[in-house]
């Protein structure tokens, strides 16, 4: 399990690297190579670390292991086939580990991040949409259970696609340079990892790595159903190159703009799963 | 924080999640019980790695004073 933890954060950390990379050929320029997430991490770990006058330091350090232990937990979850309840609610612990490292840090470009993180929770609206959609088919929140009816019946991605285009709304908003990162967007410098920096960084890196491929892992799990290993690593890239292109080409939304489209989507698959639910009823 | 009680903590942290991984595959522990330890002490394995590297070694590098 250990070696699926490491194997994890650095599939994850060059899904970044690639992420940038991607991007940048796009916009026309050559980007960094795409191991650079790897080495940044491992760079970070060599800076001088400190934590600054202002921060509330038992929560400065400590939602930095929250933030690995709950993406480790996501990926146990994964790995084991367990409820896609408690994917979920990690998903919504990761909203209050990105809400606690910007107003621990004391700083005011943390707190705007912070205070982003509270008003961008729409982007977990379409999550709430995907899990009740795949219950209404599978009758179940195991993925073994998931993984068993699409053996049986084929890949939810046809049986219920605005409930993937859910789940992807929720991967984009949670990818780096996306249109809804609001929470990071340059005019508050880093926003809520603004004061994070060294070795808090480095662990950050590790766990947003995690969170990168256990988002990327759950998609093609839950919508595509079980594949050999290698070929879910291909579906995983594809799906991330094709989130890459939505960011190289879309510029940051305002923060009421994304909680508005966050919003709508979760709209549109609300009333699809109420069609589906008369449907099924 | 000391270097060699990072390197300490760092060992032991690592120790856990190869026993926690070794226990989980053999069927030695309960899943939950591996799983819990292995959550537990990753996150504490990543961070102390990073201090261990950090930590200063007693000579500190003499600061740049300008030209």
């Amino acid at each position: 399990m250990f070696d699926y933890l490491i194997f994890g954060t650095f599939v994850g950390l060059l899904f970044h690297g690639i992420h940038r990379k991607v991007i940048a050929r796009i916009q026309g320029r050559p980007g960094p190579p795409i191991w650079q997430e790897i080495l940044h991490t491992l760079k970070f770990s060599f800076k001088q670390t400190w934590i600054p006058k202002t921060a509330s330091q038992t929560l400065f350090v400590w939602v930095v292991l929250v933030a690995i232990g709950i993406w480790s937990a996501a990926l146990v979850v994964l790995v084991t086939r367990g409820s896609l309840l408690l994917l979920f609610g990690i998903y919504l612990l990761h909203k209050i580990v990105e809400h606690g490292m910007g107003l621990s840090s004391g700083s005011p470009y943390g707190k705007f991040g912070a205070i982003r993180s509270v008003m961008s929770a729409a982007s977990e609206l379409p999550l709430f949409a995907t899990v009740g959609a795949i219950y209404l088919f599978t009758g179940s929140m195991m993925l073994t259970d998931i993984l068993a009816w699409q053996t049986e019946h084929g890949p939810l991605l046809v049986f219920a696609f605005p409930a993937a285009v859910a789940l992807y709304v929720v991967i984009l908003s949670k990818m780096h340079y996306s249109p809804f990162a609001i929470i990071e967007s340059k005019e508050i410098v880093s926003g809520n990892m603004t004061e994070h920096f060294g070795v808090w960084r480095a662990g950050l890196e590790v766990a947003f790595g995690l969170k990168t491929y256990v988002l990327l892992y759950a998609f093609v799990l839950l919508f595509l159903g079980p594949l050999p290993f290698l070929l879910v690593l291909a579906l995983m890239l594809l799906l991330l190159l094709s989130l890459s292109f939505v960011c190289a080409f879309s510029p940051m939304l305002s923060p009421y703009d994304t909680v508005t489209v966050q919003s709508l989507t979760m709209g549109i698959v609300a009333v699809y799963i109420v069609i589906v639910g008369v449907l099924f009823a | 924080m000391k270097r060699e009680n990072a390197l300490l903590i760092t060992i032991a942290a690592g120790a856990v999640c190869l026993a926690a991984g070794a226990g989980w595959r053999t069927g030695y522990l309960a899943h939950w019980l591996a799983e819990l330890l292995l959550i537990a002490a990753f996150p504490v394995f990543v961070l102390f790695l990073g201090l261990w590297w950090n930590a200063s070694e007693g000579e500190e590098d003499i600061p740049f004073l300008g030209y």
